[in-house]
Protein backbone atom coordinates (compact mmCIF):
# COMPACT_ATOMS: atom_id res chain seq x y z
CA UNK A 1 0.00 0.00 0.00
CA UNK A 2 1.23 3.49 -0.87
CA UNK A 3 1.92 5.96 1.92
CA UNK A 4 -0.12 9.16 1.83
CA UNK A 5 2.70 11.22 0.35
CA UNK A 6 3.15 8.78 -2.55
CA UNK A 7 -0.60 8.59 -3.11
CA UNK A 8 -0.76 12.40 -3.16
CA UNK A 9 2.06 12.45 -5.70
CA UNK A 10 0.36 9.84 -7.91
CA UNK A 11 -2.93 11.76 -7.81
CA UNK A 12 -1.14 15.03 -8.55
CA UNK A 13 0.35 13.47 -11.66
CA UNK A 14 -3.03 12.08 -12.68
CA UNK A 15 -4.58 15.54 -12.35
CA UNK A 16 -1.70 17.00 -14.38
CA UNK A 17 -2.34 14.35 -17.03
CA UNK A 18 -6.09 15.12 -17.20
CA UNK A 19 -5.56 18.88 -17.48
CA UNK A 20 -2.78 18.46 -20.09
CA UNK A 21 -5.05 16.10 -22.03
CA UNK A 22 -7.92 18.60 -21.93
CA UNK A 23 -5.64 21.30 -23.38
CA UNK A 24 -4.22 18.94 -25.98
CA UNK A 25 -7.64 17.96 -27.33
CA UNK A 26 -8.15 21.46 -28.76
CA UNK A 27 -5.46 20.60 -31.30
CA UNK A 28 -5.97 16.86 -31.72
CA UNK A 29 -8.42 14.66 -33.61
CA UNK A 30 -11.65 14.26 -31.66
CA UNK A 31 -11.30 10.47 -31.35
CA UNK A 32 -8.11 10.93 -29.33
CA UNK A 33 -10.51 11.80 -26.53
CA UNK A 34 -11.47 8.11 -26.42
CA UNK A 35 -7.87 7.14 -25.70
CA UNK A 36 -7.42 9.86 -23.12
CA UNK A 37 -10.50 8.72 -21.21
CA UNK A 38 -9.48 5.06 -21.44
CA UNK A 39 -6.00 5.98 -20.27
CA UNK A 40 -7.43 7.99 -17.37
CA UNK A 41 -9.46 4.92 -16.34
CA UNK A 42 -6.30 2.80 -16.67
CA UNK A 43 -4.22 5.21 -14.58
CA UNK A 44 -6.91 5.30 -11.87
CA UNK A 45 -7.04 1.52 -11.82
CA UNK A 46 -3.22 1.48 -11.49
CA UNK A 47 -3.47 3.73 -8.45
CA UNK A 48 -6.17 1.46 -6.99
CA UNK A 49 -3.91 -1.52 -7.58
CA UNK A 50 -0.98 0.15 -5.80
CA UNK A 51 -3.31 0.73 -2.86
CA UNK A 52 -4.53 -2.86 -2.63
CA UNK A 53 -7.98 -1.84 -3.81
CA UNK A 54 -8.03 -4.17 -6.77
CA UNK A 55 -8.76 -7.40 -4.92
CA UNK A 56 -12.28 -7.16 -6.34
CA UNK A 57 -12.29 -9.69 -9.23
CA UNK A 58 -14.59 -7.56 -11.39
CA UNK A 59 -12.33 -4.50 -11.14
CA UNK A 60 -9.22 -6.63 -11.68
CA UNK A 61 -10.74 -8.00 -14.89
CA UNK A 62 -11.82 -4.49 -15.90
CA UNK A 63 -8.21 -3.32 -15.50
CA UNK A 64 -7.04 -6.14 -17.74
CA UNK A 65 -9.57 -5.14 -20.41
CA UNK A 66 -8.80 -1.43 -20.15
CA UNK A 67 -5.04 -2.13 -20.38
CA UNK A 68 -5.61 -4.30 -23.41
CA UNK A 69 -7.51 -1.48 -25.12
CA UNK A 70 -5.15 1.35 -24.28
CA UNK A 71 -2.00 -0.58 -25.05
CA UNK A 72 -3.08 -2.28 -28.26
CA UNK A 73 -3.02 -1.05 -31.82
CA UNK A 74 -5.43 1.66 -32.97
CA UNK A 75 -8.39 -0.04 -34.62
CA UNK A 76 -11.47 2.14 -34.20
CA UNK A 77 -14.23 -0.30 -35.15
CA UNK A 78 -12.93 -3.13 -32.99
CA UNK A 79 -12.44 -0.71 -30.11
CA UNK A 80 -16.02 0.58 -30.34
CA UNK A 81 -17.23 -3.02 -30.04
CA UNK A 82 -14.96 -3.73 -27.06
CA UNK A 83 -16.16 -0.57 -25.31
CA UNK A 84 -19.77 -1.61 -25.86
CA UNK A 85 -18.98 -4.97 -24.27
CA UNK A 86 -17.24 -3.29 -21.34
CA UNK A 87 -20.15 -0.93 -20.68
CA UNK A 88 -22.59 -3.85 -20.78
CA UNK A 89 -20.45 -5.80 -18.32
CA UNK A 90 -20.20 -2.75 -16.03
CA UNK A 91 -23.98 -2.22 -16.14
CA UNK A 92 -24.61 -5.88 -15.32
CA UNK A 93 -22.15 -5.67 -12.42
CA UNK A 94 -23.82 -2.50 -11.12
CA UNK A 95 -27.20 -4.23 -11.24
CA UNK A 96 -25.75 -7.21 -9.38
CA UNK A 97 -24.40 -4.89 -6.67
CA UNK A 98 -27.72 -3.09 -6.05
CA UNK B 1 18.07 -9.10 -38.28
CA UNK B 2 18.50 -7.49 -41.69
CA UNK B 3 17.15 -4.05 -42.52
CA UNK B 4 14.09 -5.21 -44.46
CA UNK B 5 13.14 -7.68 -41.76
CA UNK B 6 13.47 -4.94 -39.15
CA UNK B 7 11.30 -2.57 -41.20
CA UNK B 8 8.55 -5.11 -41.71
CA UNK B 9 8.47 -6.64 -38.24
CA UNK B 10 8.70 -3.44 -36.19
CA UNK B 11 5.52 -2.58 -34.32
CA UNK B 12 4.53 0.47 -32.31
CA UNK B 13 4.97 -0.72 -28.73
CA UNK B 14 2.77 0.97 -26.15
CA UNK B 15 3.10 -1.47 -23.23
CA UNK B 16 6.38 -2.22 -21.52
CA UNK B 17 7.84 -4.50 -18.87
CA UNK B 18 9.45 -2.85 -15.85
CA UNK B 19 12.98 -3.68 -17.10
CA UNK B 20 15.27 -0.64 -17.10
CA UNK B 21 17.08 0.58 -20.20
CA UNK B 22 20.85 0.07 -19.91
CA UNK B 23 23.45 2.71 -20.74
CA UNK B 24 24.82 0.64 -23.63
CA UNK B 25 21.37 0.20 -25.14
CA UNK B 26 20.57 3.89 -24.79
CA UNK B 27 23.86 4.97 -26.35
CA UNK B 28 23.48 2.54 -29.25
CA UNK B 29 20.03 4.00 -29.94
CA UNK B 30 21.14 7.62 -29.68
CA UNK B 31 24.20 7.04 -31.88
CA UNK B 32 21.86 5.58 -34.52
CA UNK B 33 19.57 8.61 -34.21
CA UNK B 34 22.46 11.02 -34.71
CA UNK B 35 23.62 9.02 -37.77
CA UNK B 36 20.44 9.93 -39.68
CA UNK B 37 20.71 12.10 -42.80
CA UNK B 38 19.82 15.77 -42.53
CA UNK B 39 19.26 18.52 -45.09
CA UNK B 40 22.53 20.37 -45.68
CA UNK B 41 23.96 18.17 -42.90
CA UNK B 42 22.52 20.77 -40.53
CA UNK B 43 21.90 18.22 -37.73
CA UNK B 44 19.59 20.59 -35.95
CA UNK B 45 18.47 17.86 -33.59
CA UNK B 46 19.05 17.55 -29.88
CA UNK B 47 18.13 14.29 -28.16
CA UNK B 48 17.28 14.29 -24.46
CA UNK B 49 16.86 10.90 -22.80
CA UNK B 50 14.82 10.76 -19.61
CA UNK B 51 15.16 7.65 -17.45
CA UNK B 52 15.05 8.96 -13.88
CA UNK B 53 11.72 7.62 -12.47
CA UNK B 54 10.41 10.87 -10.97
CA UNK B 55 11.20 12.94 -14.04
CA UNK B 56 9.75 10.20 -16.22
CA UNK B 57 6.55 10.28 -14.20
CA UNK B 58 6.29 14.05 -14.57
CA UNK B 59 7.03 13.84 -18.29
CA UNK B 60 4.33 11.19 -18.71
CA UNK B 61 1.81 13.44 -16.96
CA UNK B 62 2.54 16.21 -19.46
CA UNK B 63 2.42 13.84 -22.43
CA UNK B 64 -1.03 12.32 -22.88
CA UNK B 65 0.22 10.27 -25.82
CA UNK B 66 2.40 8.14 -23.51
CA UNK B 67 0.11 5.32 -22.47
CA UNK B 68 2.07 2.89 -20.31
CA UNK B 69 5.28 3.28 -18.32
CA UNK B 70 8.31 3.13 -20.61
CA UNK B 71 11.86 2.63 -19.33
CA UNK B 72 12.91 5.81 -21.09
CA UNK B 73 11.62 8.62 -23.23
CA UNK B 74 13.81 10.29 -25.82
CA UNK B 75 12.77 13.86 -26.52
CA UNK B 76 13.61 14.91 -30.08
CA UNK B 77 14.23 18.65 -30.17
CA UNK B 78 15.27 21.16 -32.79
CA UNK B 79 17.91 23.74 -31.99
CA UNK B 80 16.90 26.82 -33.98
CA UNK B 81 20.35 28.36 -33.56
CA UNK B 82 21.88 25.87 -35.98
CA UNK B 83 20.01 26.72 -39.18
CA UNK B 84 17.13 28.97 -40.15
CA UNK B 85 15.61 30.28 -43.35
CA UNK B 86 16.73 33.78 -44.41
CA UNK B 87 13.56 35.06 -42.67
CA UNK B 88 14.61 33.37 -39.46
CA UNK B 89 12.03 30.60 -39.71
CA UNK B 90 12.45 26.85 -39.72
CA UNK B 91 13.10 25.09 -43.00
CA UNK B 92 10.39 22.46 -43.50
CA UNK B 93 13.15 19.96 -44.29
CA UNK B 94 14.18 19.73 -40.65
CA UNK B 95 10.98 17.85 -39.80
CA UNK B 96 11.94 15.17 -42.33
CA UNK B 97 15.39 15.04 -40.71
CA UNK B 98 13.77 14.36 -37.36
CA UNK B 99 11.61 11.71 -39.03
CA UNK B 100 14.73 9.96 -40.28
CA UNK B 101 16.25 10.09 -36.78
CA UNK B 102 12.98 8.74 -35.37
CA UNK B 103 12.99 5.76 -37.72
CA UNK B 104 16.63 5.02 -36.81
CA UNK B 105 15.65 5.06 -33.13
CA UNK B 106 12.70 2.71 -33.64
CA UNK B 107 14.58 0.26 -35.86
CA UNK B 108 17.61 0.18 -33.56
CA UNK B 109 15.37 -0.42 -30.55
CA UNK B 110 13.70 -3.25 -32.44
CA UNK B 111 17.08 -4.76 -33.33
CA UNK B 112 18.00 -4.68 -29.61
CA UNK B 113 14.81 -6.50 -28.62
CA UNK B 114 13.28 -3.27 -27.36
CA UNK B 115 10.37 -1.30 -28.71
CA UNK B 116 8.81 2.11 -28.69
CA UNK B 117 6.35 4.49 -30.17
CA UNK B 118 6.52 8.02 -31.53
CA UNK B 119 4.48 10.40 -29.41
CA UNK B 120 3.16 13.65 -30.82
CA UNK B 121 0.63 14.35 -28.08
CA UNK B 122 2.49 16.30 -25.43
CA UNK B 123 2.44 19.80 -24.06
CA UNK B 124 5.40 21.61 -25.60
CA UNK B 125 5.60 24.42 -23.08
CA UNK B 126 5.28 22.00 -20.19
CA UNK B 127 8.01 19.71 -21.52
CA UNK B 128 10.29 22.67 -22.28
CA UNK B 129 9.92 23.88 -18.69
CA UNK B 130 10.41 20.41 -17.20
CA UNK B 131 13.59 19.79 -19.20
CA UNK B 132 14.97 23.28 -18.76
CA UNK B 133 15.15 23.92 -22.52
CA UNK B 134 16.41 27.31 -23.67
CA UNK B 135 13.96 29.24 -25.91
CA UNK B 136 15.83 28.25 -29.11
CA UNK B 137 15.48 24.52 -28.41
CA UNK B 138 12.02 23.28 -29.26
CA UNK B 139 10.69 19.82 -28.38
CA UNK B 140 9.12 18.33 -31.52
CA UNK B 141 8.53 14.66 -30.81
CA UNK B 142 8.86 12.09 -28.04
CA UNK B 143 9.81 8.43 -28.43
CA UNK B 144 9.07 5.92 -25.71
CA UNK B 145 11.54 3.05 -25.30
CA UNK B 146 11.35 -0.12 -23.27
CA UNK B 147 11.11 -3.87 -23.41
CA UNK B 148 7.78 -4.87 -25.01
CA UNK B 149 5.19 -6.43 -22.70
CA UNK B 150 3.75 -8.02 -25.81
CA UNK B 151 4.06 -7.59 -29.56
CA UNK B 152 0.80 -6.28 -31.02
CA UNK B 153 -0.43 -7.59 -34.36
CA UNK B 154 0.33 -5.56 -37.46
CA UNK B 155 -2.24 -2.76 -37.83
CA UNK B 156 -4.25 -2.64 -41.06
CA UNK B 157 -2.44 -0.82 -43.87
CA UNK B 158 -3.90 0.74 -46.99
CA UNK B 159 -3.43 -1.49 -50.02
CA UNK B 160 -0.38 -0.53 -52.04
CA UNK B 161 -2.57 0.21 -55.09
CA UNK B 162 -4.14 3.02 -53.09
CA UNK B 163 -0.88 4.74 -52.20
CA UNK B 164 1.55 3.89 -54.98
CA UNK B 165 1.43 4.73 -58.69
CA UNK B 166 4.00 4.39 -61.41
CA UNK B 167 4.74 7.35 -63.64
CA UNK B 168 1.55 9.38 -63.07
CA UNK B 169 -1.14 9.67 -60.40
CA UNK B 170 -4.07 7.39 -61.16
CA UNK B 171 -6.16 7.68 -58.03
CA UNK B 172 -9.43 9.55 -57.61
Amino acid sequence: MMDQQTLREELFHLIAYIITSARGLYDEPADYGIFRLLDTAGRLLEIMESNDLLDDPFLAELKRLVDEEREGSMDGERQRQRLDEMVQAIAAEMRRRL
Amino acid sequence: MNTLEAIHTRRSIRAFTSDPLGDDELHTIVRAAAAAPSGGNAQMWVFIAVREPKRLMALRSLSPGIIARPAAVIVLCLDRRRKTTPEGGLDEMVCFDLGAALQNILLTAHELGLGGCAIGSFNKQGIAALLNLPPAVEPKLLVTIGRPKFIPPAPPKRPLEEVFFEETYRGE
